[in-house]
């Protein structure tokens, strides 16, 4: 547990500290700490280099993350790295409350309207939540369902999305029906065809990943809303896994609810989340946590009412947005997707790799979960640990999902823009060592 | 600049000398030691101090540098929100480097440290570890206790008039959603003793009855109700009993299981002084069977022993911040349970003893001992509310929250450990001027 590796030293100039130089211990003001922040991410979109290399540019992108020297940190999905100038404004703002709190909630608007065209939507239409499962949870609970009434979700839902509308129907009568999505599916009108076959005159609500968090399937959102849509259902998403990770236009994907958290692969601090929930639905849906004159307040702004909340956290959220516009959404995109498609492809090649994860495009992006025959996920990951400094994600057959039907088990590796071909290349190279051990 | 460590000024201090000047992440361990260590000169000088209030031995004066508030500046506004003590800060800041360092391997160290937080928590406020959880902040205690509980239409919850936004809201939200009445009762203020408000439940109480929901102390005034005779009064007919201790934990020395109230909502962001973010919320064991959890990740039939069912479900959460909760119960527990009250009591009761004397000032708070302590609501006849608030800011440099336009309009004040007689006279030297009209 303990942590003596090095943070990143060298070439990465400390940007915040130079701006700042000599503060010490006094507090910078907000706009300060805003003018040293944009100045820290001023170079991250100077350069037109693509992502199929390591170095020159990605290498200067990683080098603005605190990740300890070596790891090779491919659990993304669990939880993002804060990078360092969205950590050194963070502490300033923690900072700035201990010396004279109530600055940062003025700041809430601007966060709003950033996150709302980071995503597409109207600022009307977008709350700010605590994480994808408040987001969840409140859009389940604050629905008028009746008893009999039926909610379908994915069979491979996160516990977020599946527990909410379990205990609805346990508290309120509701029932609750998995529909199966393969491992991986064949191609995106499986799904669709799997959803329209599920629905009944009693279908009231759709309600699944957009990318699942098992196997990182992408579900074709926008003609499950469609089809939601037609049939008099609403569509509701848990998109915990891809903001951040690829562009997003919430509008075009017609969806009516949306839950996403900042600290996945926006990689903010964990405390801050985007709540989509279209305009036309807010007087459908009631508010969870309330304060104040939450019926009067305008537009989604009801759904936030959450009182005092950790706001440097919160804050944070507007950096880590910039940070990423700085780089460019297209741009990570491509690079993730380069990182994820280069390591499907390989390790789809080595003896006794089953691949969960499709390599079409449209059904997977940054997530890779896959199994190697007669070697237990465990002891995989043991191995990537302990012998490669590699960090992935386990899960062990029906620990965690007791409806999944097809056994998943194994590791899932999230590739991001600042992981590297190396990181990879190590998880591969584990894999080949394990596989001919075993053949 | 190139090789400038990172955040340079945040490891100023202490913190970076114990550490040894590293710019890496310290352990857990590492960083906990350094607390204790910061923290031991308080314990010091705590020995030294006499009961006397009026001469502390530089006891306060010691205390007080632990804050990080700017120089100069009067803060009387714990009310709403309590600065964070230097070593609480510096250990919180080392907490979020370790999670930017590695974001999931860090984290399971937080996670793992809840029990001992919970354990902490749960003597802090007198209750058994099963009875707590660690919730976000008060309003989310009031949520779980308000939306928990299965009511029939009709049922009735009684409230004061003086209530909190978010402990009435939660319960009207409930009342306009599920048919429910929330009854508001109502006494003079300031009430003339105890029973007067324990006779105002007593008459508002009907066959429908299920719920008394009250704050302790008051947020407006501070008066503290007689929580364990209005418990009493509820159980004798099987009503129960729920406090919002916003104002409560940190303040002054209390023990649940001596109040016998039935739920306990409370933050750590005010009075306990520790960053916002988390909260101490307890349900009684006998009556959690009765209250469902608000928010669910766990499948309910599995949800873990005790009150841990109200946050085991919430998701991410920001957990350096809740992780800091310990350290925060730690300061308080430093500088000594019995000393805070004492010295906010005495501050308090200085304030109001002095004000009432000026000619013209009104004061809202109970001067009996009983039913008050650090928080004193005051107006002046004839000046506004904000004309009051922006003279103690502008020529004093004190900020204090509240400031109506009307005549008599109030302010709060709050007197905090942190605060010193010096400061409470320059409150009174303005109150003189202002209603002598000398300002």
């Amino acid at each position: 547990m303990s942590l003596e590796a090095e943070p990143p030293r060298g070439s990465r100039r400390n940007f915040l500290t130079d701006a700042v130089r000599g503060a010490g211990a006094v507090c910078m003001t907000l706009q300060g700490v805003k003018a040293s922040f944009a100045q820290s991410i001023e170079g991250l979109a100077s350069t037109s280099l693509v992502g199929q290399v390591d170095d020159g540019y990605w290498h200067k992108i990683r080098e603005q993350f605190l990740l300890q020297e070596g790891l090779a940190y491919l659990n993304n999905g669990t939880v993002g790295p804060t990078p360092g100038p969205v950590f050194d404004a963070m502490v300033h703002y923690w900072r700035m409350m201990a010396e004279n709190s109530g600055i940062l909630q003025g700041r809430l608007e601007v966060i709003r309207r950033k996150l709302a065209r980071f995503v597409g939507v109207s600022t009307e239409e977008v709350a700010i939540v605590r994480n994808t499962t408040e987001g969840n949870n409140l859009v389940c609970k604050g629905l008028d369902l009746r008893n009999g009434d039926e909610v379908l979700i994915g069979y491979l839902e996160h516990d977020s999305n599946r527990q909410p509308w379990q205990l609805k129907a346990k508290r309120h009568g509701i029932v609750v029906k998995e529909v199966p999505i393969g491992t991986p599916p064949g191609s995106p009108e499986e799904i669709l065809q799997a959803f329209d076959t599920a629905i009944t005159p009693r279908t009231k609500v759709i309600s699944l990943a957009h990318c699942d968090t098992v196997t990182g399937t992408l579900a074709p959102i926008k003609q499950l809303a469609e089809l939601a849509h037609t049939r008099g259902v609403l569509c509701l998403v848990d998109g915990a896994q891809t903001l951040g990770m690829i562009p997003l236009n919430l509008r075009e994907l017609g969806v009516d609810t949306y839950s996403a958290t900042g600290h996945k692969w926006l990689t903010s601090p964990a405390g801050a989340a985007l709540l989509y929930v279209r305009r036309e639905l807010h007087d459908r849906i009631w508010p969870n946590i309330v304060t104040r004159s939450w019926s009067t307040y305008p537009g989604a702004r009801k759904y936030e009412n959450l009182s005092r909340r950790p706001w440097p956290a919160v804050a944070a959220l507007e950096d880590s947005i910039d940070f990423q516009l700085a780089i460019g959404k297209e741009r990570i995109e491509e690079r993730m997707r380069a990182l994820a498609g280069h390591f499907r492809q390989q390790a789809g090649r080595i003896p006794g790799v089953e691949l969960y994860t499709s390599s079409d495009q449209n059904l997977s992006a940054g997530m890779t979960s896959l199994r190697l025959r007669n070697v237990p996920p465990k002891r995989l990951r043991e191995y990537l640990r302990q012998r490669h400094d590699v960090y992935v994600a386990g899960r062990t057959r029906g620990s965690r999902y007791p409806a999944d039907p097809h056994g998943v088990e194994g590791i899932r590796v999230s590739t991001h823009y600042y992981n590297t071909f190396e990181n990879v290349n190590r998880v591969l190279q584990a894999l080949e060592e394990l596989s001919s051990r075993n053949a | 600049m190139t090789n400038t460590p990172r955040s340079q000024w945040s490891r100023r201090g202490f913190f970076q000398n114990f550490l040894g000047g590293s710019t890496a992440a310290a352990s857990m361990l590492q960083v906990r030691a350094a607390f204790a260590q910061s923290i031991g000169e308080i314990r010091q000088g705590a020995e030294a101090w006499r009961e006397d209030w009026h001469y502390d031995g530089g006891f306060w004066e010691k205390v007080r540098e632990k804050f990080l508030l700017e120089k100069g500046f009067t803060y009387m506004n714990n009310g709403t929100l309590g600065p964070t003590p230097r070593p609480v800060y510096e250990a919180m800041v080392e907490y979020w480097r370790l999670m930017a360092v590695n974001p999931h391997e860090n984290s399971a160290i937080f996670q793992n440290g809840v029990e001992q937080t919970r354990a902490k928590a749960a003597n802090f406020v007198g209750a058994h570890p099963d009875e707590i959880a660690i919730t976000r902040n008060t309003t989310e205690g009031n949520t779980i206790l308000a939306q928990g509980l299965d009511l029939d239409q009709g049922d009735e919850i009684l409230i004061t008039a003086f209530e909190h936004s978010s402990n009435r809201e939660s319960w009207r939200r409930q009342a306009k959603r599920y048919g429910l009445v929330v009854k508001q009762v109502k006494f003079p203020i300031p009430p003339q003793s105890p029973d007067v408000i324990l006779n105002a439940f007593e008459d508002a109480i009907t066959a429908r009855t299920r719920v008394i929901s009250f704050a302790n102390p008051l947020p407006s005034t501070g008066c503290f109700l007689p929580v364990k005779e209005l418990a009493e009064l509820a159980h004798s007919k099987n009503i129960l009993c729920f406090v919002d201790g916003a104002h409560c934990n940190g303040h002054i020395q209390f023990n649940l299981k001596e109040w016998g109230v039935d739920g306990y909502s409370s933050n750590a962001h005010k009075w306990l002084t520790g960053p916002a973010g988390s909260g101490i919320f307890y349900v009684k064991e006998d009556v959690q069977d009765r209250i469902w959890p608000n928010i669910s990740i766990v499948p309910w039939d599995r949800l873990p022993k005790g009150a841990r069912k109200y946050s085991v479900s919430v998701g991410r959460r920001p957990w350096p911040v809740v992780a800091a909760l310990e350290d925060t119960l730690d300061f308080q527990n430093a500088v000594g349970r019995q000393r805070i009250e004492q010295r906010t009591r005495g501050l308090g009761t200085y304030l109001r003893r002095k004000a009432a004397d000026i000619p013209g000032v009104r004061i809202y708070t109970p001067s009996d001992p009983s039913m008050s302590a650090g928080i004193t609501s005051i107006g002046i006849e004839k000046v506004s509310g904000r004309r009051l608030k922006e003279y103690l800011r502008q020529k004093y440099d004190i900020y204090v929250p509240g400031g109506s336009r009307s005549p008599g309009g109030r302010v709060r004040i709050s007197t905090h450990y942190y605060n010193t007689f010096e400061q409470v006279d320059l409150v009174l030297k303005a109150l003189s001027e202002l209603s002598s009209g000398a300002a």
